[in-house]
C-alpha cells in the first residue's frame, strides 16, 4: 500500500546570455557548461531509465530564456564549436597522462562523457528541446515553465499587465516549443504574493510551488502541513517545499555533495595546466577558467587533493540515495501515523546543481529512482499533476507571501544594491501599456517595435539582475543587462510615440534580443481586452 | 547584421527622473517595507521657495477589511531624499504611505501625496482554523512543530549553495 508520495521538481533556468557582438562570452559560457555537465547528463539518465523500463516520476520546470537559447541556431553553433574544442583538449590530455596510472583513466572518462554528449547533440539536431519533447512523451517527466524572463513577480505586480506578460509569454512560448500547455508553473525564486495565482489560473495553470512558509503560514492553517497542496480560491493548488528533504541533500553540515569521495570542484586543468599549453582551449582562449575537466576528489577541507576515483564516487552515489529513500520511507512512516491520507513530500531543487558542482548528482537521481521502482511499495514517485490526477479532496487556503530566497521574503530581489531598478521597471510597465493601448491596429515595421519593447521590457525585468547585485559578483554585468534593456525600451517607446523609428537600428535590436519570436504586444492591454486561452482547467 | 554594442545601445544613461509625480510602497519581509518616489521640479522648486528643508514620511497602518486609519507615524528626511526603508515591526498587516511637509509656521502637516496600499507578509501559522480541515487529537501540533523545527534552518541550503555559485562566478570572473 501507498504510504507517501515523492516528488522530485528540478527547476532549470538561465538567464538570457546571447552575445552575438562577442566572439567569447564568459556568460554564454554558463549555457554551454551547464548544458554539458547539468542538461545533457540528467537527460541521458532519464533515457537511460526509459531504457531499463524504470517506472519513475520527476517534474521539471525549463525556463523559457533557457529554451530559447536552446532553440537558437548562433548558441547551437558555438556549442558545438564549444564541443569541438573541449574535445580536443580532451585528446591532447589523453596523450598527457596516458603513462599515469591514476590520471589517464580519468581522461579517458571525459573522453566518453564528451563523445556522449556530442551523440546526443547530434540525434537532438543540436537542440536540447528536442531531447526534452521526446523524454516527455514517455509520460514519466512532467515538462513545466515559468515566468518568460524570470522576473521576481512580488515586485512587479504594482502593474498587473507586467505579471501577466511574464506568464503569458512564458506559458505561450513553452506551448510553441512543445505544442502542449504547461500544467504547472514555477513561481521563480517560488516568489509568491496573493493574488497571483488569478492570472495563472485563468491561463489554465493547476498548480504552482511555494517554499515551505508560504504553505505553513496560509489562512486558514492548512490542516496537513506542507503534505497536501492547498487549493486556493482561483482554482489554482499550491504544493510546498518540504524541508527535511531539502536538508538532507543540501545541507554544509549533512548534505550529500560535500562527501570527501565525490569529484572537486574548484581544481580544474584550466588553473592547474602551463598557459603555453592551455591557453588555445580556454574560453576566451588565454584567460584562466573552468574547462570542466577536473581530476580531484574534495579529500578533505584542506588544499591537499588526491586524484578522483569514479567507481568509488559511484559507489557512495548509490548509498546516498539509498539513505535518501530510507529517510523518505522514514517520513512517510511518521507522517501517515498522524495524517488521514497518504503524504506527498515535495522536494524542489535548481537543476543546475546536479552534474554542474554535484559531478555526481545525475547518478544519485538515477539510483534513487532505480531504487524506489525495485524496493518500494510504501513509496512512490508522483508528480503533482499526476496527484492532482488522484482526486484526493483539497483544503481551501490563501497561501502566504514568501520566496525561497535568503530569509525566505523579498530582499534579496530588494535591497540597498539593487532597490535603484524599480523605480525604472515600474515606470517601463506603465509605458508599455500605454503604448499597447495607444496603437492597438499597428501594423509593420511599428508592431515590429512595439513587440521589441515588449521583449526588452521583459529583459530588463529578469530576477537574474538584482539577484546578481545582491550577490556582489559579476555584479557589473548584471547592472549593465539591466541598463542595456531599458535603455533599448526607452529608446523605442520614445521612436514609437514620435512614429520616428530608427528602422535599421530596430531590424539589428530584434535580431541581437531575438528570444520570443511570436510575442505580441497586445498582452499589455488592459484586462480582459486580449482574448484568453486555453480553457481554464477545471480541476 | 550590425552586431555593434554601441551602435545597439542609446548612449544615455537612465533617466533620473521620469516627470511624473509617484509615490510607491512595496513590501520586504514581514517586518520591512521600501518606499520610492519622485517629485517634480514644480513641486520642488515650490518646496524651496516656502524654506521646507525636510520630508516627512507618514507611515500609515490601516484595518484589514476597511483600510480606515488605525495609527500613524512621522519619519522626517532630508528635502532631497526619494527612498526609504521604513522598520514597521508588524507582519500581515496592511500600510499606506503619505508624502508631505509640515509648515516651519504652524506645524501643520500638507500632504504631497499618496502611496499604494501593502500588506506586509505573514510571519507565523495563522490563528484561523478551518474546522471541516482539522487533524484530530494534537496531531496538529505534532505535525507543525516537526515542520517549524525542521524549517529553521532550511534556507541553510540555499545560502550554501548560493555561496558555491558566487565562489563560482568569481573563478569566472578571474
Amino acid at each position: 500500500m501507498t504510504q507517501g508520495y515523492l516528488a522530485i521538481v528540478l527547476h532549470a533556468h538561465l538567464p538570457y546570455v546571447r552575445h552575438p557582438e562577442h566572439d567569447f562570452s564568459l556568460e554564454e559560457k554558463w549555457l554551454y557548461e551547464a548544458n554539458t555537465e547539468c542538461y545533457l547528463p540528467l537527460l541521458s539518465t532519464m533515457r537511460q531509465l526509459e531504457q531499463e523500463n524504470i517506472s519513475y516520476s520527476l517534474t521539471i520546470s525549463l525556463s523559457p530564456t533557457l529554451l530559447s537559447m536552446w532553440k537558437d541556431p548562433l548558441l547551437q553553433n558555438r556549442y558545438h564549436q564549444y564541443l569541438t574544442r573541449l574535445l580536443q583538449l580532451n585528446q591532447k590530455e589523453i596523450e598527457h597522462t596516458r603513462p599515469d596510472p591514476q590520471f589517464g583513466p580519468l581522461a579517458r572518462m571525459y573522453k566518453k562523457r564528451i563523445e556522449n554528449t556530442m551523440e546526443q547533440m547530434n540525434q537532438y539536431g543540436w537542440d536540447i528541446t528536442q531531447g526534452f519533447a521526446r523524454l516527455a512523451d514517455f509520460g514519466h517527466v512532467e515538462l513545466i515553465t515559468t515566468a518568460a524572463t524570470h522576473g521576481f513577480l512580488p515586485l512587479l505586480n504594482l502593474q498587473p499587465a507586467a505579471v501577466y506578460g511574464q506568464i503569458r509569454t512564458g506559458i505561450d512560448y513553452f506551448k510553441e516549443v512543445f505544442g502542449f500547455y504547461p500544467r504547472g508553473f514555477w513561481l521563480p525564486e517560488c516568489g509568491y504574493y496573493p493574488g497571483i495565482e488569478n492570472p495563472l489560473a485563468e491561463l489554465g495553470i493547476e498548480y504552482f510551488i511555494l517554499d515551505t512558509h508560504g504553505l505553513l503560514y496560509a489562512a486558514p492553517r492548512p490542516k496537513y502541513g506542507v503534505y497536501s497542496p492547498i487549493i486556493t480560491p482561483s482554482g489554482a493548488a499550491a504544493f510546498a517545499r518540504d524541508p527535511e528533504s531539502s536538508k538532507q541533500v543540501w545541507s554544509s553540515q549533512e548534505g550529500y555533495p560535500g562527501d570527501y569521495n565525490y569529484r572537486e570542484f574548484y581544481r580544474d586543468i584550466g588553473y592547474d595546466r602551463e598557459m603555453e599549453y592551455i591557453g588555445p582551449f580556454l574560453h576566451p582562449p588565454g584567460l584562466r577558467g573552468d574547462t570542466g575537466l577536473k581530476y580531484y576528489r574534495i579529500t578533505g577541507e584542506s588544499e591537499y587533493k588526491e586524484p578522483y576515483r569514479q567507481d568509488i564516487a559511484l559507489t557512495k552515489a548509490a548509498e546516498h540515495a539509498g539513505n535518501f529513500m530510507f529517510n523518505r520511507e522514514k517520513q512517510a512512516e511518521y507522517l501517515v501515523e498522524l495524517l488521514d491520507r497518504p503524504p506527498i513530500v515535495i522536494a524542489p531543487y535548481d537543476a543546475e546543481l546536479f552534474g554542474h558542482w554535484w559531478f555526481e548528482g545525475p547518478e544519485w537521481l538515477g539510483g534513487l529512482c532505480r531504487k524506489i521502482h525495485r524496493e518500494q511499495n510504501n513509496l512512490k514517485m508522483i508528480t503533482p499533476g499526476k496527484y492532482l490526477d488522484l482526486g484526493m479532496s483539497i483544503q481551501l487556503a490563501r497561501p502566504a507571501a514568501s520566496s525561497w530566497g535568503d530569509k525566505g521574503y523579498y530582499e534579496v530581489w530588494l535591497n540597498q544594491n539593487n532597490d535603484w531598478l524599480y523605480r525604472h521597471l515600474h515606470p517601463a510597465a506603465e509605458k508599455m501599456q500605454t503604448l499597447a493601448a495607444r496603437f492597438p491596429d499597428a501594423k509593420e515595421n511599428l508592431r515590429l517595435a512595439l513587440n521589441q519593447a515588449a521583449r526588452e521590457l521583459l529583459l530588463a525585468q529578469s530576477s537574474d539582475w538584482p539577484f546578481i547585485m545582491t550577490t556582489g559578483t559579476m555584479d557589473d554585468y548584471a547592472r549593465r543587462r539591466a541598463v542595456t534593456h531599458l535603455t533599448r525600451f526607452l529608446k523605442l517607446s520614445a521612436e514609437i510615440e514620435t512614429g520616428d523609428l530608427d528602422i535599421n537600428w530596430l531590424h539589428s535590436l530584434a535580431a541581437a534580443d531575438n528570444l520570443f519570436p511570436n510575442i505580441d504586444y497586445h498582452q499589455y492591454l488592459p484586462e480582459g481586452t486580449y482574448e484568453l486561452y486555453p480553457e481554464p482547467a477545471v480541476l | 547584421m550590425n552586431y555593434n554594442l554601441e551602435y545597439l545601445n542609446d548612449d544615455r544613461l537612465l533617466p533620473e527622473s521620469y516627470g511624473i509625480e509617484r509615490l510607491i510602497l512595496l513590501p520586504r519581509d514581514p517586518h520591512w517595507l521600501f518606499s520610492y518616489w519622485e517629485i517634480t521640479p514644480g513641486t520642488y522648486s515650490g518646496l524651496r521657495k516656502e524654506g521646507i528643508e525636510s520630508l516627512i514620511l507618514r507611515v500609515k497602518r490601516l484595518s484589514q477589511d476597511t483600510a480606515a486609519l488605525q495609527s500613524y507615524y512621522d519619519i522626517n528626511m532630508p528635502r532631497e531624499t526619494n527612498n526609504w526603508y521604513i522598520n514597521t515591526g508588524i507582519a500581515d498587516t496592511n500600510y499606506q504611505v503619505e508624502l508631505g511637509w509640515r509648515s516651519p509656521i504652524n506645524g501643520q502637516f500638507f500632504l504631497i501625496m499618496t502611496s499604494n496600499i501593502v500588506r506586509t507578509p505573514p510571519d507565523s501559522i495563522s490563528r484561523q482554523q478551518d474546522e471541516e480541515w482539522m487533524l484530530p487529537n494534537g496531531k496538529n501540533q505534532r505535525l507543525y512543530r516537526r515542520l517549524v523545527r525542521s524549517n529553521m534552518s532550511s534556507f541553510e541550503f540555499f545560502l550554501w549553495s548560493r555561496r558555491q555559485r558566487s565562489k563560482e562566478s568569481v573563478q569566472h570572473a578571474n
